[in-house]
C-alpha cells in the first residue's frame, strides 16, 4: 500500500472550496463507549454507542470578497456541510480516493489570531452533525 | 427564486445561474453574504396601462331602427 503525502486535500465548506486557504486537516471519528457488562461476564464489555466525530482545521485567514471570512463568518452558529476529498476535489471518489463528507455545528471562529510577523490563522474544531459518510464513488 | 455564481470557490463556473434545487444542503443566505452568489432578480413585467373607459362611449346613443319605408325611399329628384 502506498503512503500518502497530503498535498493537495480539498475541503469544501458548504459548498465553497477553501482548500487553498487550510493548511491542516483532521477528521476524527468516535463513538460513545457503552458498557455492556452483565453478571457473569469475567470483564467489562463494551460496544459502540453514538457517533460523536469531529472536524479540525487550520486556516490561513483572509478579508477578501468571498475568501476565508466572508466564507466562515455568516456560518458562526449554524452548520455547514462538508466535504474532504484526500486528493483534491478534481480526482472522482473511488475506493483508493475516498470522499468524507457529513455537516459540522460551526461553534467557534478565530477571526482574528497570530503575534507580531506571523501569519493570521485561525485553528477550530468543530463537531460533526450526525455521521460521516464515506464515499467511495460505488 | 434562482441566483448567479459570482465567486471561483463553488463548484460551478461564475455567471452559471443556479435553481434551489442545485443549491440543496448548501446555506445560500451565508453564500448571499459571502459573496459567492446574488440573487437573480427577474424583469417584471409592467401591466398595460389601463385607460378608464369613456363614459360617453358607454352612454352611446342607441342607432335608431332603420324601416323598411325608409330604405324603400327614393331620393327626392332634383330639378
Amino acid at each position: 500500500m502506498a503512503r500518502i503525502v497530503l498535498t493537495d486535500v480539498g475541503v469544501v465548506l458548504g459548498g465553497v472550496d477553501l482548500s487553498d486557504h487550510i493548511a491542516s486537516v483532521e477528521l476524527s471519528q468516535n463513538f460513545n463507549e457503552v458498557t455492556t457488562t452483565a453478571f457473569g461476564d469475567g470483564g467489562v464489555t463494551r460496544v459502540a454507542g453514538l457517533e460523536d466525530s469531529s472536524l479540525s482545521l487550520d486556516f490561513h485567514q483572509d478579508f477578501d470578497t468571498s475568501e476565508v471570512e466572508a466564507t466562515i463568518g455568516p456560518l458562526v452558529g449554524g452548520t455547514a456541510s462538508f466535504e474532504l476529498a484526500p486528493f483534491g476535489t478534481a480526482v472522482a471518489a473511488s475506493g483508493t480516493a475516498p470522499r468524507y463528507s457529513g455537516t459540522v455545528l460551526i461553534t467557534e471562529w478565530t477571526a482574528l489570531n497570530g503575534a507580531v510577523g506571523d501569519l493570521s490563522t485561525a485553528s477550530v474544531t468543530w463537531p460533526v452533525v450526525g455521521q460521516v459518510a464515506k464515499g467511495t464513488g460505488a | 427564486m434562482s441566483w448567479r455564481v459570482k465567486s471561483r470557490r463553488l463548484a460551478w463556473d461564475a455567471g452559471t445561474v443556479l435553481s434551489a434545487d442545485d443549491l440543496a444542503g448548501c446555506n445560500i443566505d451565508a453564500l448571499v453574504q459571502g459573496g459567492h452568489l446574488e440573487p437573480v432578480t427577474k424583469s417584471k413585467r409592467t401591466p398595460p396601462v389601463q385607460v378608464p373607459d369613456d363614459p360617453q362611449k358607454k352612454k352611446a346613443k342607441p342607432v335608431e331602427p332603420v324601416t323598411d319605408d325608409e330604405l324603400a325611399e327614393e331620393p327626392e329628384e332634383q330639378e
